[in-house]
C-alpha cells in the first residue's frame, strides 16, 4: 500500500512536471508579463493553419513555408533597452539547462552572446531554445514542434541575411526585415 | 514390590532416569504402603504430586484460558485489518486528485480541440495571421542567420586547421 502511495506521488510530481515542460519560456513569460520594455510574441499551431492561405509559393521561400508547416508555436520575447539583459539571458540559460534540454550551440561574438539549445524527442528535434544575451539585449525565443535544424539554416541562406544586422531590429515590430 | 526395588527406583528418580512408568510404581507403593523411615521424605513429596492434581492434570478452565489468549492476537490484528483500509482510502483520494488533475489538463491542452482554440485565441499575440507569418518568418529568419553565423566560425576554423595541414604536409 506504502509502493502504491509512492507510485501515485510519483506520478503527480511527474504530471505536474510534464505541465511544466509545456513550454521552457512560459515563466519568463509570466515573469515579464506586464513589462513594458518587452517585446512579446506568441504565435501557436492554429495561426499556424491560417499561413497556408496566403504564403507565397516561390522556391526562394519553400523552405521556410516546409519549416514553418511543421511548426506546431513560436515564443518570443525581446527586448533592447534594459539595464540587466546579461542577468536576465544568465538566468534564463540557468532555467534552460537545468531542464532536459542539450547544448547545441553556444557563440560569443563581440558582446553578444548566444545559446542555442534543443530538446530532442524519438530522434527528432521538438523544440529550440535560442537565448540572446547582450548590453541591453535579451532575447529569448523558443520554436516548437518539429524542427529540420538543416532546413531552418537554409532558410537564410536563400536570403542572404546578416544575421547579427538582424539582431539589432528584431524590437521594431516586424519592420526588422531588410 | 520389593523394599530394594523401591530404593533403586528412588535412587534413579532422584537422578533423573527414571520412566513414567516407574516413576507411577513409586507413586503407587509409596501412597499405599507406610514408608520406610528413609523414604519418608519422598513419600511426603509424591503425596503432595498426588493430592494436588494440579501438577498433573490440566486446569477445567485451561482450554477455555488458552483459547482466549489465542484469540488475543487476532482481535489485536483488527486494527492491522483496518489500517491497510485507511491506507487505501488515502490511496484513492491520491488516485482521484491526480486523475482529476490530468484529466483537466487534457481538456484544456491536448484533447479537445474546442478548449484548445479559445487557448490559442487568448494566447495568440496576433489576430491578423499575415501580421503573424511575418512575424515567424522574421523569426525563423533569424534563428537561420544567428545559427549560420554560429556555424561560420566553426567553418573558418575548419579552413584554418585545414591550412595547418597543408602547411604541415608541405613542409617536411
Amino acid at each position: 500500500m506504502k509502493r502504491l502511495l509512492i507510485i501515485t506521488i510519483a506520478m503527480q510530481l511527474f504530471a505536474i512536471g510534464v505541465n511544466a515542460q509545456d513550454n521552457i519560456l512560459a515563466p519568463l513569460f509570466d515573469k515579464f508579463a506586464d513589462d513594458e520594455d518587452f517585446t512579446k510574441v506568441s504565435i501557436t499551431s492554429k495561426m499556424f493553419s491560417l499561413f497556408t492561405e496566403f504564403e507565397p509559393e516561390d522556391p526562394e521561400t519553400k523552405e521556410l513555408t516546409e519549416a514553418i508547416s511543421k511548426l506546431k508555436g513560436l515564443k518570443i520575447l525581446a527586448s533592447d533597452s534594459i539595464d540587466n539583459a546579461r542577468s536576465h539571458f544568465k538566468d534564463a540559460t540557468a532555467q534552460v539547462r537545468k531542464s532536459n534540454f542539450e547544448e547545441l550551440m553556444s557563440v560569443r561574438d563581440g558582446t553578444d552572446d548566444m545559446l542555442f539549445m534543443i530538446q530532442e524527442e524519438a530522434g527528432k528535434i521538438s523544440e529550440l531554445v535560442m537565448l540572446v544575451g547582450g548590453k541591453n539585449k535579451f532575447i529569448a525565443m523558443s520554436l516548437y514542434g518539429e524542427i529540420d535544424l538543416k532546413q531552418i539554416s537554409k532558410i537564410s541562406k536563400g536570403m542572404k541575411i546578416d544575421g547579427m544586422k538582424y539582431l539589432e531590429n528584431i524590437d521594431n515590430d516586424g519592420d526588422g526585415q531588410e | 514390590m520389593e523394599l530394594t526395588n523401591i530404593r533403586e527406583l528412588v535412587e534413579k528418580y532422584w537422578s533423573g532416569e527414571t520412566s513414567l512408568e516407574e516413576e507411577a510404581q513409586l507413586r503407587d507403593y509409596l501412597n499405599q504402603e507406610e514408608a520406610p523411615a528413609d523414604l519418608k521424605k519422598e513419600a511426603t513429596l509424591f503425596r503432595y504430586y498426588q493430592s494436588n492434581t494440579r501438577f498433573r492434570t490440566l486446569d477445567e478452565k485451561f482450554d477455555e484460558q488458552l483459547m482466549q489468549r489465542i484469540e488475543q492476537k487476532p482481535a489485536k490484528q483488527v486494527w492491522l485489518v483496518y489500517r491497510p483500509w485507511l491506507q487505501g482510502a488515502a490511496a484513492a483520494v491520491f488516485v482521484l486528485v491526480t486523475g482529476l488533475f490530468l484529466v483537466t489538463k487534457w481538456n484544456t491542452s491536448v484533447d479537445n480541440p474546442t478548449a484548445e482554440t479559445t487557448a490559442v485565441i487568448a494566447e495568440d499575440t496576433y489576430e491578423d495571421p499575415r501580421l503573424a507569418y511575418e512575424q515567424t518568418k522574421e523569426a525563423l529568419l533569424l534563428v537561420s542567420s544567428l545559427m549560420n553565423e554560429g556555424t561560420q566560425h566553426i567553418e573558418k576554423l575548419e579552413t584554418f586547421s585545414e591550412a595547418q595541414e597543408t602547411v604541415k604536409t608541405q613542409i617536411p
